[in-house]
C-alpha cells in the first residue's frame, strides 16, 4: 500500500492531467463542452424531456405563439415546437456527426497518400477532387439523392462525397509544407517506415487546422442539411423532425410566427457554437503538446 | 418684357407638363408573377399561369369572358351562330381591329391560328387539345403513332394534314367551325389563350415566344428574363385605350418579399401567402386593403385504383371521412375556402350545397376500415410536388385521419418525381389542385374518368366497378344545352363517382386573398382571380 | 515555373471534359421526364409525346452525347427545353449577375475577415478578439434566408433606406452581397486567426532565440507569410461554398443569377440549362483553383511540383 503512493504522485503531473486541466480551466471551452453535452443528452433522453408528440399535433393549436402550455409555441399543424426542437437533436446530431466522421476518415486518408507519395497518385486524386469541387454541392447532392430516395443515410453520402475533397486539399496542403521539414527528414534517414512518419510525424502536426475544419465542419453540415431541405430533398415529412427542416418549413412564417424560425435556427447556433468552443479548446490542448 | 413672356411660357408649360408627368407616373403599376416567369408568350404553347397572364392582356380570341359572370362574351368575334345540330359555328369578326404590328384582323389569320394550334409541332399546350379535339378534322392533323409489332418493319409513319379541315375560311370576316359531335362547352373553351388569335405568318418569327403581336389592350414592350416583362397600353386598342400606360410585371420568386415589397409600397397588387394570412387580416392597415376571391377549384386526392389498399371503395370512404374539412380550413387555410364534398365548386350552378355524403366521424371511419379488413388501421402515403400549400393541408389531413386509423405519411418530392410517378401509376394517393379551365362541371367531371387530362394513364380510373354508368352520363350531359337537365345529369354523376364511389376524394373548394394598392379602382382581378389591366382605372392619391 | 504553369492549364481540358460528361450521365440518370414537366400539370399522351419528339428525348443516348459535344465545340450549348432559347445568350445574361454578387461577397468577406483574424490573432482576449470569434461563430450559424429576410425587413421596409429586392449594381447590391459574404467571411476570420497564431508560436519561439536582431515588424511579416497558406487554401475552398450561399441570396433578393436559374432548371429536368450553367460554374471554380495553385510556389519555395 504505501508503495502506490509514489505512483499517484507522479500521475499527477502528467502531461496528459495537465492538458486536461488546462482544458477544465478554459471558460469558454468549458461552455462549448457544457452545450456540447446538453445537445447529446436532448438526443439521448428526448422522449424523456419532450412534453408532446414531435409527430403528431392538434389543428386547434395552429401556430400560437409560446405560452405555459407550449414553451415554444405551435407550428402550423398544431405540433410543439419545444418538443420537436428536443427531438430534432436526434437527426441533425446524427447527421452531422455521421458526416464528419465520413469526410474526415476519408479526407485524411487521401489526403495523406497524395502529399506523401505526389506523383501519379496525386494527380489522379487531385483531378478528381477538382472535378467533384467544381459543381456547386447542390448538383450533386441533389442527383445523388434524387437518384438514391431522401433519406438519412443517402443523405449522410451525399454530402460526406462532397465534402471529402475539401478535407483532402487542406490536408495535402498541410502535408506538402511539413514533408520537408527537418525532424522528418530525420526521421527518415534514422529508418522509419512510411507509414510510422505519416502517422506518428506527419499526422500530429497537421491536426490543428483539421480539428478546426472538423468542428466548423459540424455546424456546416446541418446548415448542408437545410440547404437541402430547401430544395425539398429533407426526406418525408411526417417522420421525426430534423433542425434544418423545421428552419426550412418555417420560412414562410419569419414574419407571423416568429418562434417557428427562432428556437430551431437558436438550437443550431447553440450546437454549432459549442462544437466550435470545443474545438478551440482541444487545439489549445494540442499546440503545448509540440 | 421679354422676361415676363419666357417667364409666363415657363410657368405655362410647367404648369402643364407636370401634372402630365406626375399623371404618367401615376398611370403605371407594378405587380409581380405569381411563381416563375413566363418561359413563352407563345399562345399555342404557354401552359401556366405565369404565362397566361401576360397573353391575357395582349391577345384576344374570338369569345372573351364576362369577368363578373365568367360567361362567353363577343370578343373578335362580333356574333356567332350555332346550326340546329349544335355542330357548325359561324363567327362574324369584328371590323377594323388591328394588331400591333399594324396588320389587320380577317378570317385568314384565325384560320392561321387554329392550323398552328392543331400542328402537332407547334400546338404544345395543353390547351391545344381541349379547344380543338372535338373539331372536325383533329385526327388528321394528328393521327396516332402506328404500333408496330416486334420483327415487322417500321411502316410508313402516317403523314398529318396539313391543316385542320373543320375551321373554314368563309369569307374575310365570317370563319365557320364544326365539331364532331356537340359540345355545350365549346364557346368557353375558345376562351383559352390556345384561341388567342395572331397574324398569319407570325408565328415563325424567331422571337415570337419572347414577344407579342396581338390585338389585345396592351402590348409587350420589354422581357427581360429572370427580371421584368413590361407591357405599355395600345392606344388603337378597339376597346378604347385603357387607362393605365404601362405594366411592370417583376419576377419575385420569394412569396414572402412579395409581400415586403407590397408593404414598403413596391407592388400594387400581390398575393396573399397563406402564412400571412392571419397577420393580414388583424393588421389595421392591411386589412382595409384585403380582397378574397373564391377560385374555381377543387383540391382533391387522386388515388391510383388499382393499389390494393385505395383501390377498394370502402377504404377510400373511411378514409374521406376520417378528414376533418372544415378544421383544415379554419387552421391552414385560416377560413379561406369551403369544404368540398362534391367536384363542382361553388359559382358553378351544378354545385349542390346540400350534398354532404362525408362529415367527419374519425369512429364511423375506423368501422368501415374495419369491415374492410383493417381492423388495426393501415398505413397509406400522400404524395405532392413540393408545394408548401399543399404540403401543409396534406400534413393536415394526416393529422385529422390518424384517430380514424389511417397512418399517414406525407411525402414531397420534386415536381417532375411526382409528376412521373403519377404517371406510372407508382403511387396510392396523392394531391390535384385542380383550378377549372372554365366555368363548366364537364372540366371537373371529367377527372373520374380514364383519358382526361389530369392522369396520363389510367390508374383504374378506366376500369372501376361502376365507371360506365359514370361514362354515360358524362356522355349525356356533354351533349345537352344547358339548362336545368344538364344540371341533374352532372349533379347525378357525382352522386355516383363521388359520393358513393368516392373515385376521387375532395377536400375544399379554394380562395385567394390578395391585397390591393387604394390607389388602384376599376377591377384588377376577375372572378377567377385573373388581372386584368385594361379594367383598372386609377383612384388618384 | 513556367512548365509548371502551362502543365497545369493543360490539365484543366480532361477535367473539364470530365465534368462535363459527369453532368451529361447525371441528368439522364434523373427519374423524371423533362416533357412531362414541360407539358405541365394538365398533360395528356398527345401532349407528352409531342414534346418528346421535340426535344429529341427518344434518341438513343450516345446520339444525343455526341450531338451535345459536338456542339460544345462550337461555342452552342443547346436550347434551353423550358425557356426556347439558347441556353448560351440564357447564361450571357444572368452570369454577370452571379459574377458580381460573388466577387462583391468574397470581396467583403476577404478585406473584412483577414484583418479581423489578424487582430485578432495579435490582440488575444481582447475587444477585437471577442468580435471575430462572434463574427466567425455567427457567419456560420445563421441561417443565409433567415438574415436576409430580417435584413429586408430592417432596411428595405422599416428604415426604407434600402431597396428590398431587385437586381442592380448599385444599392440594390448592398444587402445581398452582405448576406452572401457571411459564410466566407467566418471561414476568412477563423482560419487567419488560427493560422497565424500557429505560426506565431513556431516563428516566435525561434526567432526569440536569436537575441532579439530581428523587430517584431520583421517576424510578423514572416508570420503572415507562412500563415497565409492554409487561409489561400481555405479561400479557395470556401469560394465554392459561397456560390451555394449565393444560390440561397439570388432566390430570397429576386437577384436574377445563375445559382437561381440553375435549381429551377434541374427541377425542371432542363437538360441543356443545367449543362450548360455547370459547365460555366466548373469552368470558373477551375480557373479560381488554377490561380490558387500559381500563387503557391510564389509563397512557399518547399513545395514541390511533383
Amino acid at each position: 500500500m504505501v508503495e502506490i503512493a509514489p505512483v499517484q504522485l507522479n500521475e499527477s503531473h502528467s502531461p496528459r492531467w495537465k492538458a486536461t486541466r488546462r482544458f477544465l480551466a478554459n471558460p469558454s471551452a468549458m461552455i462549448g463542452l457544457v452545450l456540447v453535452i446538453m445537445a447529446l443528452l436532448c438526443a439521448l433522453f428526448a422522449a424523456q424531456i419532450a412534453t408532446y408528440n414531435p409527430i403528431r399535433g392538434d389543428l386547434r393549436a395552429y401556430v400560437q405563439p409560446p405560452s405555459l402550455e407550449h414553451i415554444f409555441g405551435t407550428d402550423d399543424i398544431g405540433r410543439d415546437i419545444f418538443s420537436r426542437v428536443i427531438y430534432g437533436s436526434r437527426i441533425s446530431l446524427k447527421i452531422a456527426l455521421l458526416t464528419q466522421t465520413a469526410t474526415l476518415s476519408i479526407g485524411l486518408m487521401f489526403g495523406l497518400i497524395t502529399g506523401f507519395y505526389g506523383g501519379w497518385i496525386d494527380i489522379l486524386i487531385m483531378r478528381t477532387v477538382d472535378i467533384i469541387m467544381s459543381f456547386p454541392l447542390l448538383i450533386i447532392a441533389i442527383a445523388l439523392i434524387s437518384a438514391l430516395g431522401a433519406n438519412e443515410n443517402n443523405i449522410i453520402f451525399a454530402l460526406a462525397f462532397v465534402s471529402w475533397p475539401f478535407v483532402t486539399r487542406l490536408v495535402r496542403s498541410q502535408v506538402l509544407s511539413v514533408k520537408e521539414m527537418e525532424y522528418i527528414t530525420a526521421a527518415r534517414s534514422l529508418g522509419a517506415s512510411d507509414l510510422t512518419i505519416m502517422f506518428q510525424h506527419i499526422l500530429p502536426n497537421i491536426l490543428t487546422p483539421l480539428i478546426v475544419y472538423a468542428t466548423l465542419g459540424i455546424g456546416g453540415t446541418i446548415l448542408s442539411e437545410a440547404a437541402l431541405s430547401f430544395i425539398g430533398l429533407g426526406g418525408a415529412d411526417q417522420a421525426a423532425p430534423s433542425w434544418g427542416k423545421m428552419l426550412t418549413e418555417s420560412r414562410a412564417f419569419i414574419r407571423s410566427a416568429w418562434w417557428m424560425p427562432f428556437y430551431p435556427g437558436m438550437a443550431i447556433l447553440f450546437t454549432v457554437l459549442g462544437f466550435n468552443l470545443l474545438g478551440d479548446g482541444l487545439r489549445d490542448i494540442l499546440d503545448v503538446r509540440e | 418684357m421679354n422676361l415676363l413672356k419666357h417667364g409666363l411660357k415657363f410657368f405655362l408649360l410647367l404648369v402643364l407638363v407636370l401634372p402630365l408627368a406626375i399623371s404618367a407616373q401615376d398611370s403605371t403599376i407594378t405587380v409581380a408573377f405569381a411563381e416563375a416567369q413566363p418561359g413563352t408568350l407563345d399562345p399555342a404553347a404557354a401552359a401556366n399561369a405565369d404565362e397566361f397572364l401576360v397573353l391575357r392582356n395582349v391577345y384576344e380570341g374570338l369569345i372573351g369572358y364576362d369577368p363578373q359572370t365568367l360567361e362567353p362574351v363577343p370578343a373578335l368575334a362580333e356574333s356567332w351562330t350555332v346550326s340546329e345540330d349544335g355542330k357548325v359555328y359561324t363567327f362574324t369578326l369584328r371590323d377594323g381591329v388591328t394588331f400591333s404590328d399594324g396588320s389587320t384582323l380577317d378570317a385568314a389569320d384565325v384560320k392561321y391560328t387554329f392550323d398552328r394550334l392543331a400542328d402537332r409541332d407547334t400546338g404544345l399546350s395543353y390547351t391545344a387539345g381541349l379547344i380543338l379535339s372535338n373539331v372536325v378534322g383533329w385526327a388528321d392533323v394528328r393521327p396516332p403513332n402506328p404500333t408496330v409489332a416486334e420483327g415487322t418493319p417500321t411502316p410508313e409513319p402516317i403523314v398529318p394534314a396539313e391543316s385542320i379541315s373543320g375551321v373554314e375560311v368563309i369569307d374575310e370576316s365570317t370563319v365557320q367551325i364544326t365539331l364532331a359531335s356537340p359540345a355545350s362547352t365549346f364557346l368557353s373553351r375558345l376562351t383559352l389563350p390556345g384561341g388567342f388569335i395572331i397574324p398569319e405568318g407570325s408565328g415563325e418569327t424567331t422571337d415570337f415566344a419572347t414577344s407579342s403581336v396581338g390585338t389585345g389592350a396592351y402590348m409587350l414592350t420589354e422581357n427581360t428574363p429572370a427580371e421584368q416583362v413590361v407591357l405599355t397600353a395600345n392606344a388603337n386598342y378597339w376597346g378604347g385605350a385603357p387607362e393605365v400606360q404601362q405594366v411592370t410585371i417583376r419576377v419575385i420568386p420569394e412569396q414572402s418579399v412579395q409581400l415586403i415589397e407590397f408593404e414598403a409600397g413596391n407592388l400594387d397588387i400581390v398575393r396573399v401567402p397563406q402564412a400571412d394570412l392571419q397577420r393580414v387580416q388583424g393588421d389595421a392597415t392591411l386589412s382595409g386593403q384585403y380582397i378574397e376571391i373564391p377560385t374555381l377549384s377543387t383540391f382533391h386526392l387522386r388515388v391510383n385504383l388499382n393499389d390494393p389498399v385505395m383501390g377498394d371503395p370502402l377504404v377510400r370512404r373511411a378514409f374521406s371521412m376520417a378528414i376533418d374539412r372544415q378544421a383544415i380550413i379554419d387552421s391552414v387555410l385560416q377560413g379561406q375556402g369551403v369544404p368540398a364534398d362534391g367536384l363542382y365548386p361553388p359559382g358553378l350552378s351544378a354545385f349542390d350545397p346540400a350534398s354532404d355524403p362525408f362529415p367527419y366521424d374519425p369512429e364511423a371511419a375506423r368501422a368501415l376500415l374495419a369491415e374492410a379488413g383493417y381492423p388495426n388501421g393501415v398505413d397509406v402515403t400522400l404524395r405532392t410536388g413540393q408545394i408548401e400549400t399543399e404540403v401543409r393541408v396534406l400534413n393536415a389531413i394526416a393529422q385529422t385521419a390518424a384517430p380514424a386509423g389511417f397512418n399517414v405519411t406525407v411525402n414531397s418530392t420534386e415536381r417532375s418525381l411526382w409528376d412521373a410517378d403519377r404517371g406510372a401509376c407508382n403511387m396510392q394517393a396523392g394531391s390535384i389542385a385542380w383550378g377549372l379551365d372554365y366555368p363548366d362541371p364537364e372540366n371537373v367531371a371529367a377527372l373520374v374518368l380514364a383519358g382526361s387530362s389530369a392522369s396520363r394513364t389510367n390508374c383504374g380510373y378506366g376500369t372501376y366497378e361502376g365507371v360506365d354508368q359514370v361514362q354515360a352520363l358524362f356522355t349525356q350531359g356533354l351533349a345537352q344545352a344547358p339548362g336545368d337537365e344538364r344540371i341533374a345529369t352532372f349533379r347525378a354523376l357525382e352522386q355516383l363517382a363521388v359520393s358513393e364511389l368516392a373515385t376521387v376524394i375532395p377536400v375544399y373548394h379554394g380562395a385567394s386573398s390578395y391585397l390591393i394598392n387604394p390607389r388602384i379602382g376599376g377591377a384588377p382581378l376577375d372572378n377567377q382571380a385573373a388581372m386584368r389591366f385594361a379594367n383598372i382605372t386609377l383612384g388618384g392619391m | 515555373m513556367v512548365r509548371y504553369f502551362v502543365g497545369r492549364l493543360a490539365q484543366l481540358i480532361p477535367t473539364v471534359f470530365g465534368i462535363v460528361t459527369v453532368v451529361f450521365l447525371l441528368m439522364r440518370v434523373l427519374p423524371g421526364d423533362p416533357a412531362l414537366v414541360l407539358a405541365g400539370f394538365r398533360d395528356d399522351a398527345e401532349t407528352v409525346q409531342t414534346l418528346r419528339a421535340q426535344l429529341k428525348l427518344d434518341e438513343p443516348i450516345l446520339n444525343q452525347y455526341v450531338a451535345f459535344m459536338s456542339d460544345l465545340t462550337r461555342g452552342d450549348l443547346g436550347v434551353s427545353f423550358a425557356q426556347r432559347r439558347p441556353v448560351t445568350s440564357l447564361i450571357a445574361q444572368t452570369f454577370p449577375n452571379t459574377a458580381v454578387l460573388a466577387i462583391s461577397a468574397m470581396g467583403i468577406a476577404v478585406s473584412l475577415g483577414i484583418p479581423l483574424g489578424i487582430i485578432s490573432a495579435l490582440r488575444r482576449n481582447s475587444v477585437w478578439d471577442f468580435l471575430s470569434r462572434f463574427v466567425a461563430l455567427i457567419g456560420v450559424s445563421i441561417p443565409i434566408f433567415w438574415l436576409g429576410i430580417q435584413l429586408q425587413i430592417l432596411f428595405g421596409l422599416q428604415l426604407a433606406i434600402l431597396p428590398v429586392s431587385g437586381v442592380g449594381f448599385d444599392e440594390h447590391l448592398i444587402l445581398p452581397a452582405v448576406s452572401a459574404s457571411m459564410g466566407m467571411l467566418a471561414l476568412m476570420t477563423r482560419m487567419t486567426r488560427s493560422s497565424l497564431l500557429d505560426v506565431l508560436k513556431q516563428d516566435y519561439v525561434r526567432t526569440a532565440r536569436s537575441k532579439g536582431l530581428h523587430s517584431r515588424r520583421v517576424i510578423l511579416l514572416h508570420a503572415l507569410k507562412n500563415a497565409f497558406l492554409p487561409v489561400l487554401t481555405v479561400w479557395g475552398t470556401s469560394f465554392a461554398g459561397l456560390l451555394s450561399g449565393t444560390l440561397l441570396v439570388e432566390f430570397i433578393f429576386s437577384w436574377p443569377g445563375m445559382g437561381r436559374l440553375l435549381v429551377q432548371s434541374i427541377s425542371a429536368r432542363d437538360y441543356p440549362m443545367v449543362q450548360g450553367i455547370v459547365i460555366v460554374f466548373a469552368l470558373t471554380y477551375a480557373v479560381m483553383s488554377l490561380i490558387i495553385d500559381m500563387i503557391y510556389p510564389l509563397l512557399d519555395s518547399r513545395i514541390s511540383h511533383g
